[in-house]
């Protein structure tokens, strides 16, 4: 995923409380572990059934009770919060931008996050956080 | 118009350098093209240099480094000054740069007080459960409706409960300030065209002929979309996506008939519509509903895109 290598990771990338996966496809999936069950938002490059999102130029904005969190672009792959404060995030084909940080060619393993990303910064390999809820599909 | 910004929806999460991000360029380009101007309120200006002071500040920092390590391999290279090669982005320049007017707005005294006043006393607009009493968001406010009172309208682009709480509606409204959370919003409000307006209006194009052709809506020949407010998309498990907005329609008898319409439609096939709370003028029209086609559509790509996530979960 963006050049990055993630072995035995759970999640690959936790932005804020919403877990980022890559399929075999190279196909982007969102998933939100805020609430007590886990919610797919976007599955495969596009909003996942039964979410409310909104078109926008290069892609769409997921919405929440109303509220814009995020856009997520399908061709640059980029997610940018909107009610969410988070830095964005692209992920190329050669790494993995988030905010002004470029990550590349690295590998994470064993870890039950591979990479998280909150308001206050950037972290490589780390636990599941607590109170998150399993991801399922 | 003029359009009065926070800074949470001028947000970036880097170091603008050349240009602001593509959405917020996208935005001021429009607002440019349309002759509106844009007011930074001088609060907002001093956030944004704040919040990009940090990015200039981590790459020199991140010059320093290279330096170091290359001073360590002793690699000769020409002695560069980090903090002189990188400057810090100019709000300003940024947003004209996108051919649109803006004017840096610092507040007055007049501003300040009303905003201490408000502050301490926890009037309108701030919302009556939030702890802090943020002098910044009251300032930007007092700004706006100064603006706004002054010329009869103007909008403020910003996310803040407190500046979106229903508790601002009345003093708001008083002033001419429309309060927008994003930029979709905005782009209806000024009738400029959304992506998801541009898809409902190609859907509609499609099947405005048979809505005419019947009678059960006060739609005529030469009847026509005029605006398409507030979208909301979700796609089904068969493949297939809903639509619902507010629209407005011209009839083509001189009247306007407004609507919540829901479409269902997989890429420019329709398979059904439905108009609610519909009204020609002050008459109440009778909800409508028409299945267009039948559904023939492949629930393939969903199925796909579903195997896939679960296989790489381990379900």
């Amino acid at each position: 995923m963006g050049s990055h290598s993630f072995r035995n990771v759970e999640i690959p990338i936790l932005w804020g409380k919403r877990a980022i996966l890559q399929d075999k496809k190279g196909r982007i999936s969102i998933i939100s572990l805020e609430g007590e069950k886990a919610e797919l938002e976007i599955l495969g490059n596009k909003p996942a059934p039964k979410i409310e999102y909104e078109l926008v130029s290069n892609g769409f904005k997921i919405m929440r009770f109303g509220k814009d969190v995020y856009s997520f672009n399908p061709n640059s792959r980029t997610i940018t919060g909107l009610s969410l404060m988070l830095p964005e995030i692209e992920i190329g084909r050669d790494g993995i931008r988030i905010g002004s940080n470029m990550l590349s060619g690295g590998m994470v393993s064993g870890f039950g996050v591979g990479i998280v990303v909150d308001e206050h910064g950037i972290a490589m390999g780390a636990p599941l956080p607590e109170g998150l809820a399993r991801l399922v599909v | 118009m003029k359009i009065i910004f926070n800074s949470d929806l001028l947000f970036a999460t880097y170091l603008v350098e050349d240009r602001l991000p593509k959405a917020i360029f996208e935005f001021l380009q429009a607002c440019g093209e349309k002759g509106h101007e844009i007011c930074i309120p001088e609060t907002t200006l001093l956030e944004f240099n704040r919040k990009q002071a940090e990015f200039v500040e981590k790459e020199i920092r991140n010059l320093r480094r290279a330096r170091d390590l290359l001073d360590k391999y002793e690699v000769k290279f020409d002695d560069f000054d980090g903090s002189a090669l990188i400057s810090d982005p100019n709000l300003s320049a940024l947003i004209q740069d996108a051919g649109v007017t803006c004017t840096i707005v610092p507040p007055t005294l007049e501003d300040f007080r009303n905003a201490h006043r408000k502050a301490c006393s926890r009037e309108a607009p701030h919302p009556p459960d939030i702890k802090s009493d943020e002098m910044r968001d009251l300032v930007i406010w007092e700004i706006a409706l100064r603006i706004a009172g002054s010329e009869n309208c103007a909008i403020l682009m910003s996310r803040d409960e407190l500046h979106t709480h229903h508790r601002g509606d009345q003093e708001a409204s008083d002033c001419g300030l429309i309060r927008c959370d994003s930029f979709e919003r905005a782009y209806e409000l000024l009738s400029i065209e959304t992506e998801s307006g541009r898809v409902i209006r190609q859907l509609i194009a499609t099947v405005i002929g048979e809505l005419i052709a019947g009678d059960d809506l006060p739609l005529r020949d030469g009847a026509q979309l005029v605006s398409i407010e507030r979208p909301v998309f979700f796609d089904t498990d068969m493949g297939t996506t809903f639509v619902s907005a507010e629209s407005k329609f011209s009839t083509g008898t001189g009247t306007e008939l407004t609507a919540t319409i829901s479409i269902e439609y997989a890429g420019t096939s329709v398979f059904s519509i439905k108009f609610e709370d519909a009204k020609e003028g002050d008459s109440e029209i009778e909800n409508f509903s028409r299945d267009i086609a039948e559904q023939a559509v492949s629930t393939a790509d969903v199925v796909d895109r579903k195997r896939d996530l679960s296989e790489l979960i381990g379900e």
